[in-house]
């Protein structure tokens, strides 16, 4: 297929964006499309011309305080026919019922909603997540410092002094996505990811930590193990944290880890809130 | 109380409802029945509300035993083959399993997913108000996993007249062919426009590697325009999400919350049963329709309940399977062995 061919289909989706896929619907800082026929995604763009000292990044703090706002909007204003919204970095997907609305009119009061969006989101709560770094709750820890070009106990100090966001969930039930990773910190994901990571893992992929929930799969490096579970089916609530939480993890021994596993196996929360 | 004993079971069988919308902002799946329309109709047939948990058998036999009083049952779905002592029971039929009767669910001749529902629903506590068993959170069906042999299973006073009994016009399920409609996923860009073209101009190959979290395709590669890594949105059962091979996969009930893969197309909602039913091995096709179609379709099922597909009547033999039930006590029937069924 020649490229002019090519040009002419590429034209062609183009003309018919809107008869095949619904309301599309972009200013410059969001684009609404149809996500399937239950959905609708609201993406918020980056600044149109990022400068030099700003390179687009997975994680925009701006951004996400407003899919949050954006979020929290949604639900203040029971719209009609959503069914539940699912936060990301940088995109909320607003889930509907076809039956009880329309894209076009939920895009519209979107668009209203973000318009009128004020700065007052969710109450955030700040915690302390305990984590014991390194030796078999952390068996990557020494590889991350050999990447990194520092001490295991230096990573260690980094990673807990460092203050982190929650910012979704997501692979798994409470699964906790955390912003704030220290630069110095950021490693690729291993080559061959570990068929089985057991619950609690503090693991570093890429750009991004996150506080593991039930034991799965996973290609990021595990540097610790808290024994706070972010997901416990016989607990209410379920999970405690919520999105836009702030955490502060406060490194723990192996003895003082068993001990607070245990009390969490009870349905202890071993977390503790600072406010 | 009345309850259904588990004799004996094959290795996917777990309770299934409508799900848990409304907690993927937590990490936490839809779940659910892989074909609502097969649970909304088992439902329908012993007098259940539409969303009441059904026991979902993935392409596995089970063997119940009605213990404490007689339970009201109907199998939905994959046709499989059902019989009570020696006598078969119609299927998309509602019938009595009288106290100490058994009755075998073989495994299904076409499709997957077979539905059987119980009148009053199974007598379980729902884990974040839905009974659906998702595995890898070890919430839902009996204590977070599938049916097991010597589980009791109590179910809750019917609390409506089930009526005369009722037989539902059979659904046509074809687990090795399916053509599906989707709408253009919000990615759809990444792709070059052959790679657009060749979603619809091929025929994809169901691999065996599908479950109930996705349904894996293989065919010719999906190409990117550009291989830029995209920053993970949210996603819903019906994306078909293009990993770097490009070989597609469509995400199912118990999909992640979460994906960073692009996003070429979505199956619509009313053709995602169509795919659940196929066996591996299936070919799939894909035909583009807009979002107002699929809209339209969906109404259209909503607006067809249960019951004008279903008739009252009294099927030929009125179930009295007391007498024939000592073939299964014998052993010369065995439930996950069609071949002894004759």
């Amino acid at each position: 297929m020649n490229t002019e061919t090519n040009t002419w289909i590429v034209d062609q989706y183009i003309t018919e964006q809107l008869r095949i896929a619904g309301p599309v619907d972009t200013d410059d800082s969001t684009k609404i499309v149809a996500a399937g026929d239950r959905a609708l995604l609201v993406d918020f763009l980056p600044p149109a011309e990022p400068s030099a000292a700003t390179p687009p990044r997975a994680f925009d703090p701006d951004r996400h305080a407003r899919v949050l706002a954006l979020d929290a909007a949604v639900t203040r204003n029971k719209v009609a026919g959503v069914v539940e919204c699912i936060v990301a970095y940088a995109s909320l997907l607003v889930c509907y019922d076809p039956l009880a609305t329309t894209p076009e009119a939920l895009a519209a009061t979107l668009r209203k909603l973000l318009g009128e969006q004020s700065g007052a989101g969710p109450r955030r709560r700040s915690w302390r997540v305990p984590v014991c770094y390194g030796g078999s709750h952390g068996p990557d820890l020494a590889e991350v410092a050999a990447r990194c070009g520092s001490s295991a106990d230096d990573i260690v100090v980094m990673h807990a002094s460092a203050c982190y966001t929650v910012a979704m969930f997501g692979f798994l039930p409470g699964f906790a996505y955390l912003a704030g990773l220290p630069d110095h910190l950021a490693v690729p994901r291993r080559a061959t990811p570990r068929t089985r990571v057991p619950e609690g893992g503090i693991g570093i992929g890429g750009a991004q930590t996150a506080i593991g929930s039930v034991a799965g799969p996973s290609g990021w490096h595990q540097i610790g193990r808290t024994p706070v579970r972010t997901f416990a089916p016989s607990r209410q609530p379920v999970t405690f944290l919520d999105i836009g939480d702030e955490i502060h993890f406060v490194a723990i021994d192996s003895t003082r880890f068993a001990l607070m596993a245990a009390a969490a196996e009870h349905g202890e929360l071993v977390a503790e809130i600072i406010s | 109380m009345t309850a259904l004993e588990v004799v004996r079971c094959g290795p996917l069988a777990a309770l299934q409802d409508t799900g848990r919308p409304g907690l993927a902002r937590l990490g936490i799946p839809r779940s659910g029945a892989m074909d609502p329309r097969a649970l909304s109709l088992a439902n329908a047939l012993v007098g259940n509300a539409a969303g009441e948990a059904a026991i979902e058998l993935a392409w596995s036999a089970i063997e119940l035993r009605a213990s404490g009083g007689p339970a009201r049952l109907a199998v939905a779905g994959a046709p499989a083959a059902v019989r009570v002592g020696g006598c078969v029971v119609p299927h998309h039929a509602a019938f009595t399993l009288e106290e100490g009767e058994t009755v075998m669910v073989a495994r299904a001749d076409e499709g997957v997913f077979t539905m059987l529902a119980a009148a009053g629903g199974f007598d379980v506590a729902p884990v974040l108000a839905s009974r659906s068993l998702y595995t890898r959170g070890g919430i839902g069906g009996v204590e977070g996993r599938g049916l097991r042999t010597g589980d009791t299973l109590k179910l809750r006073p019917a609390d409506r007249d089930p009526g005369p009994l009722l037989r539902a016009a059979p659904v046509v399920i074809d687990s090795s062919a399916a053509v599906l409609r989707v709408v253009r996923g919000p990615e759809h860009s990444l792709f070059t426009a052959t790679a657009y073209a060749c979603l619809f101009g091929q025929t994809y190959r169901l691999g065996e590697q599908s479950d109930r979290m996705a349904y894996r395709l293989s065919g010719a590669p999906l190409e990117r325009e550009r291989m830029t890594e995209m920053i993970s949105t949210g996603t819903l059962p019906g994306a078909i999400q293009v990993p770097p091979d490009g070989q597609p996969l469509v995400l199912m009930a118990d999909c992640q919350t979460i994906g960073g893969y692009p996003r070429i197309a979505m199956v619509i909602a009313v053709d995602l049963p169509l795919l659940a039913q196929c066996r591996p091995g299936a070919s799939i096709n894909f035909t583009e329709v807009g979002v107002a179609e699929a809209h339209r379709l969906l109404r259209e099922a909503a607006s067809r309940p249960a019951a004008t597909w279903t008739w009252a009547g009294t099927p030929s033999a009125e179930p009295s399977f007391a007498a024939l039930a000592q073939d299964c006590r014998d052993n010369t029937v065995d439930a996950l062995n069609p071949a002894t069924w004759a």
